[in-house]
């Protein structure tokens, strides 16, 4: 009941006070503002944002390019692994980097130089290297070699493209 | 010679040297160790030649404890209540052999061992003890003698897994037929001259003498509510894990807590096997399907399961666990999801089988329980079978350490087995119950074996501490019960309580 002559709550049931009526902040002039000011930094820093722009192709192009493809195709579909990737991610965050990944799956080789054939062998290698010093890791529920497991990782990173 | 206890005089004993009560694979092979040998004996049992409802009725019990009540482990049966003591044992001649799978394989030197990170291991008697009895059971349960040199290795074309310098093992199991051996051995004991074969009753008591230090006679009696007794030199009780307690707990007359069970120990340590699935499995390579081999070899099938050596599981504190493939668990639960088959499919792809299928296998891990006296049978207090006894309540507890040990021991062979480049294992859960359960009906450990009587119920002759001319024979004598299935050994200890008995009366002619 009111605690006012004339029946008009000054508060709701809970004690709050009425709400204002929200504000909106996507507006037309947002939009517009948004848009110049970005019109104006690209114009303003074209020589940077041509450079940014340059650097993600040529990442991209350096990556389908690079020693990803050629170790990902050991695998029946480049995603086969990815579940167990991504909690070898989860362990691992700081190996999280399809630059360096293939690197430390193949210390010693370029999987590019390789034939498909070679390349497996020297993976191969590798995963009994790591068995037998114990560079063993435990991704979703597989126990693994520290390859195999980054092979993974690499995997549910290239998913993530 | 076959009598039917429905037929002796009501009232009237039955004199003889030996009794042997319980003709299952322990008191049938007692019987036959002492067939045509002059001693008389009596083989008395609860059942007749065939399986009877009237009789099975009577080997109720009621299943409690960890085991059903959830914990760390999941509930073994649903619901959990006696049909795991009914659809797991047979009264009738030949008892459980009726229905046994065959598994055989001894037991395990490690097995015998105390071990300082198991509580309450250890036998008063080792491996090296029984292996001449284990050779002796080998006729008995008609499967090859075991010797791990050759039929480990295998035959050229099917070789065991190639174990190297890991720390892992591959271990053999055999199977018997399987020997039914109230059918198998029937004819060779009616027609003994020195046997009684006596179907259709039912021990319901052993009375002592005052002092409860001797069994004067057996109190028997049929579903008819006929009842007769029988008085020997020497008993044997041969009724089963469950059973052995229950009958000694019921005869109360001279010994208020149970014939022998002054020091309260007559029905603890319960011990069954609780198989888990703790893995899936993917062979890879050339050898990988040699781990968890089902082969024919010389026209008998034999099982491979893995193991660790006894120098790891002595070096991470484990228990003698063993795992084997599993190819007929294809419950929904067991399933490797979708995204595993993933993995699967891409590490079966670089081992070098583009292409193929991946070779996948759940993995059954057969463990090695803990003893714990806190794992009991006892008499219950609400039911009462037809002859008017207590049936028995089963209180089953399994101690957490033993799931501990199971994924330890599970996570070690498949990291060897990665080192063997024979496949990859995924663990089901690291942590947390596992999915399922089930149990093994392997009773033992109620009527343990110890040289000490504050720890054990019998000594290393499988005689009662405290009762004199009381033998105990089956799994109920078993310390520990290692992972492998008991038949063969209650078989050989069965034989090795033989000789013991035969040296006994010897001395006494």
């Amino acid at each position: 009941m009111s605690d006012k002559p004339g029946g008009e709550l000054s508060v709701n049931p809970q004690g709050e006070p009425p709400a204002k009526p929200r504000q909106r902040v996507f507006t037309r002039r947002f939009f517009v503002l948004t848009a110049m000011l970005v019109a104006f930094v690209g114009w303003w820093q074209w020589p940077l944002v041509r450079q940014a722009g340059q650097w993600l192709s040529e990442r991209r192009r350096r990556i389908l390019h690079g020693p990803v493809p050629p170790l990902l195709a050991m695998l029946p579909q480049t995603t086969a692994g990815a579940s167990a990737g991504k909690d070898y991610l989860r362990q691992f965050p700081d190996e999280g980097n399809l630059a360096t990944l293939p690197g430390l799956i193949l210390p010693e080789h370029d999987s590019r130089s390789l034939s498909p054939h070679d390349l497996r062998k020297a993976f191969l290698h590798q995963v009994q290297r790591d068995f037998d010093t114990d560079q063993v890791v435990i991704v979703h529920g597989w126990v693994v070699s520290r390859a195999e497991g980054r092979l993974f990782a690499m995997s549910a990173m290239w998913e993530a493209l | 010679m076959l009598l039917d206890g429905r037929s002796v005089d009501v009232g009237s004993t039955i004199r003889t040297t030996l009794c042997i009560i319980g003709s299952g694979a322990a008191g049938i092979t007692l019987a036959l160790e002492f067939a045509n040998k002059g001693v008389p004996v009596v083989l008395l049992e609860s059942g007749g030649l065939e399986e009877e409802a009237a009789t099975q009725e009577l080997k109720q019990a009621r299943l409690t404890g960890t085991i059903v009540d959830g914990g760390h482990w999941p509930p073994i049966l649903s619901p959990p209540d006696e049909h795991y003591f009914t659809a797991s044992r047979d009264r009738m001649f030949g008892g459980t052999t009726s229905r046994w799978g065959g598994m055989c394989r001894p037991f395990d030197s490690i097995d015998f061992e105390e071990r300082d990170w198991i509580p309450y291991s250890g036998w008063p008697i080792t491996k090296a003890d029984l292996d001449p009895y284990y050779r002796r059971a080998a006729r008995v349960c008609e499967v090859p003698v075991f010797d791990e040199g050759p039929y480990s290795n295998g035959t050229p074309t099917r070789p065991a897994l190639p174990t190297g310098d890991t720390n892992v093992r591959s271990r053999m199991v055999h199977f018997s037929p399987p020997t039914r051996f109230g059918v198998r051995y029937r004819d060779e004991l009616v027609k003994a001259d020195n046997v009684r074969v006596v179907i259709n009753s039912n021990l319901v008591e052993l009375e002592a003498n005052p002092e409860a230090s001797r069994v004067v006679r057996a109190r028997v009696a049929c579903l008819t509510r006929r009842e007769f007794q029988i008085e020997a030199k020497y008993y044997v009780l041969a009724t089963g894990g469950v059973e052995n307690a229950r009958l000694l707990l019921l005869s109360n007359k001279a010994q208020k807590q149970g014939l022998g069970n002054g020091n309260d120990l007559v029905g603890r340590f319960y011990m069954d096997h609780c198989y888990v699935s703790p893995a899936h499995k993917v062979a890879l390579g050339a050898v990988g399907s040699h781990s968890f081999y089902q082969w024919q070899i010389e026209n008998r099938e034999v099982l491979g399961v893995l193991c660790l050596t006894h120098d790891a599981q002595r070096q991470e504190r484990l228990h003698n666990d063993w795992i084997a493939g599993n190819y007929h668990m294809w419950h929904e639960q067991y399933l490797m999801p979708p995204e595993d088959k993933e993995v699967a499919a891409a590490m079966t792809a670089y081992a070098g089988a583009a292409g193929a299928e991946p070779d996948m296998v759940v993995v059954s891990c057969s463990p090695e329980c803990t003893p714990n006296p806190a794992s009991r049978v006892t008499l219950d207090d609400e039911r009462v079978d037809a002859l008017g006894c207590r049936r028995a309540r089963v209180d089953w507890r399994i101690n957490d350490a033993d799931s501990d040990s199971i994924r330890r021991t599970t996570e070690l062979i498949a990291r060897g087995l990665g080192r063997l480049g024979a496949g990859r294992m995924r663990l089901i859960e690291t942590e947390g119950p596992f999915p399922r359960a089930w149990g093994g009906t392997h009773h033992s450990g109620t009527t343990r074996m110890s040289r000490d009587p504050t720890k054990g119920v019998v000594n290393a002759d499988c005689r009662m501490h405290q009762v004199q001319n009381l033998y105990m024979a089956g799994g109920s004598v078993f310390a520990t019960l290692g992972a492998s299935n008991p038949t063969f050994s209650i078989v050989a200890l069965a034989i090795r309580l033989a000789d013991h008995l035969h040296e006994v009366l010897s001395h006494e002619r």
